[in-house]
């Protein structure tokens, strides 16, 4: 009973992942979790993953590892490990396919609560809610009538305290072109998409820091989804969005079932 | 809300003046929050028992429902906001951020249920449970403040553990996460 290739065409790119894919195959075929025919479905799983290599797509590495798993349950139901005193160490330990079933019991259940989170999503969208995150409060400024030595003399409580504290201990930061490109989307998105290049990355900051800001930002300018303007006088950058600013961001990972 | 109208339909004709004006108070809180104000917090502004909350709550939704408005009180993501009515979700969906949520990927939607049902939990077990790397699924989560960091799990590597926010009980119209449905299989 071996699933076509046409058919598997279809459903290429619909599976989560390789447990999706084995429940799949299980499903198709109304077959008990708790007792899968091991050597069969080992047999669909590796045609599929076959049909995906002749179509030059890449194989997910976990889809690898779930195919060495099963068959590794595969010869262990063949040939059942002997132990030290002669006696199949696998009775012991019960039926190889045990922890299959029960990651894949489990996984169904999740999978069916994201299909009902979908539609929880869809009524819950139906409803109106007041947009917009409240502003920052105002910066407090000293009331009147305090002055700058009444401020200081708060402070030094705080001041005697930090001497006593040992230096902290910091792990540098190694911000990549991607992750600068989120926290990008991320802080430009709250100001609803525009703001300065200074403001919204901060001063002060490291080197590499600013490189990594500086890329991913012209990354985005090239996508389209944001524009910039800067003054010839070498005014702090102005960033607004641009055409392609509503655009989802595309995941780079095309690997099959992400 | 989904309080039946039998219980509504039987509110006395002729109640206190106070009693309106608390509504109205009622209204002018929840108009001006952008987020659910929790039950103690109204009764706290309102100077009232918080035993009488859920009761103006629902006094103010039936003079509401009279009065054809298409406004709703409504009890989400652990406290009372007022919100449109589905049946006017077509005339004010252009006026508003498209909803994220309506738009998740089948990933993100069960890495969110992993989360909901689990937390806090970390991005390894719930790699565990889906068995695909779940990196950008989070991420996507994160984005769209559905999920956020809750600090650390004190085990090896001390890694960041997740949880879901208000933003997600608010986006799925529940009360609080023991509103979610239960989660089939025996085990459940």
């Amino acid at each position: 009973m071996m699933l076509t290739t046409a058919k598997l065409q279809v459903r290429l790119e619909t599976f989560e992942g390789p447990l999706d894919l084995l429940l799949q195959l299980i499903r198709a075929q109304k077959i008990d979790i708790y007792d899968i025919p091991i050597a069969q479905i080992t047999d669909q799983y590796l045609a599929y993953l076959t049909a995906v290599e002749e179509m030059d797509l890449e194989i997910a590495s976990e889809f690898l590892v779930m195919a060495a798993t099963l068959l590794d349950i595969k010869a262990r139901m063949l040939f059942p490990r002997i132990g030290d005193k002669g006696q199949a160490e696998d009775d012991a330990a019960g039926d190889p396919r045990q922890e299959l079933s029960r990651r894949l019991a489990e996984y169904e259940r999740y999978s069916e609560a994201g299909r009902l989170f979908r539609a929880l999503a869809l009524a819950g969208s139906q409803y109106g809610y007041r947009s917009g995150r409240p502003e920052a409060p105002p910066a407090r400024f000293l009331a009147p009538g305090q002055n700058a030595a009444l401020l200081a003399l708060a402070l030094r409580p705080f001041k005697s305290r930090l001497a006593d504290s040992p230096p902290a201990e910091l792990t540098p930061e190694r911000p990549t072109i991607l992750s600068q490109i989120k926290s990008w989307l991320r802080e430009l998105r709250r100001r609803g998409g525009h703001g300065r290049f200074f403001e919204v990355i901060g001063q002060g900051r490291p080197r590499r820091y600013l490189i990594a800001a500086f890329l991913a930002l012209l990354e985005l300018v090239h996508q389209g989804r944001l524009t910039v303007v800067q003054s010839p006088r070498g005014d702090d950058i102005l960033i607004a969005p641009g055409p392609g600013w509503r655009v989802r961001l595309r995941h780079k990972q095309g690997s099959v079932g992400q | 809300m989904s309080s039946d109208s039998s219980e509504t339909d039987h509110l006395p004709d002729s109640m206190l003046a106070s009693d309106l004006t608390l509504q109205a108070a009622l209204e002018a809180v929840l108009f001006v929050s952008t987020e659910p104000v929790p039950a103690r917090e109204l009764a706290r502004l309102l100077q009232v028992d918080p035993g009488r909350v859920p009761v103006l709550a629902m006094q103010l939704n039936h003079a509401l429902a009279q009065g054809h408005h298409a406004l709703e009180v409504a009890e989400v993501g652990g406290g009372y906001v007022l919100r449109t009515r589905p049946e006017f979700a077509r005339f004010v969906d252009r006026r508003r951020e498209p909803v994220p949520t309506a738009h998740l990927s089948g990933p993100a939607l069960e890495t969110l249920a992993v989360i909901a049902y689990r937390q806090p939990i970390t991005r390894g077990e719930i790699e565990a449970i889906r068995g695909v790397s779940c990196e950008s699924a989070i991420n996507t989560l994160i984005e769209h403040h559905l999920i956020r960091e809750a600090g650390r799990k004190q085990s090896l590597g001390r890694p960041i553990l997740y949880e879901t926010t208000t933003e997600f009980l608010v986006a799925f119209n529940l009360r609080s996460l023991e509103d979610l449905p239960p989660l089939g299989g025996e085990t459940a």
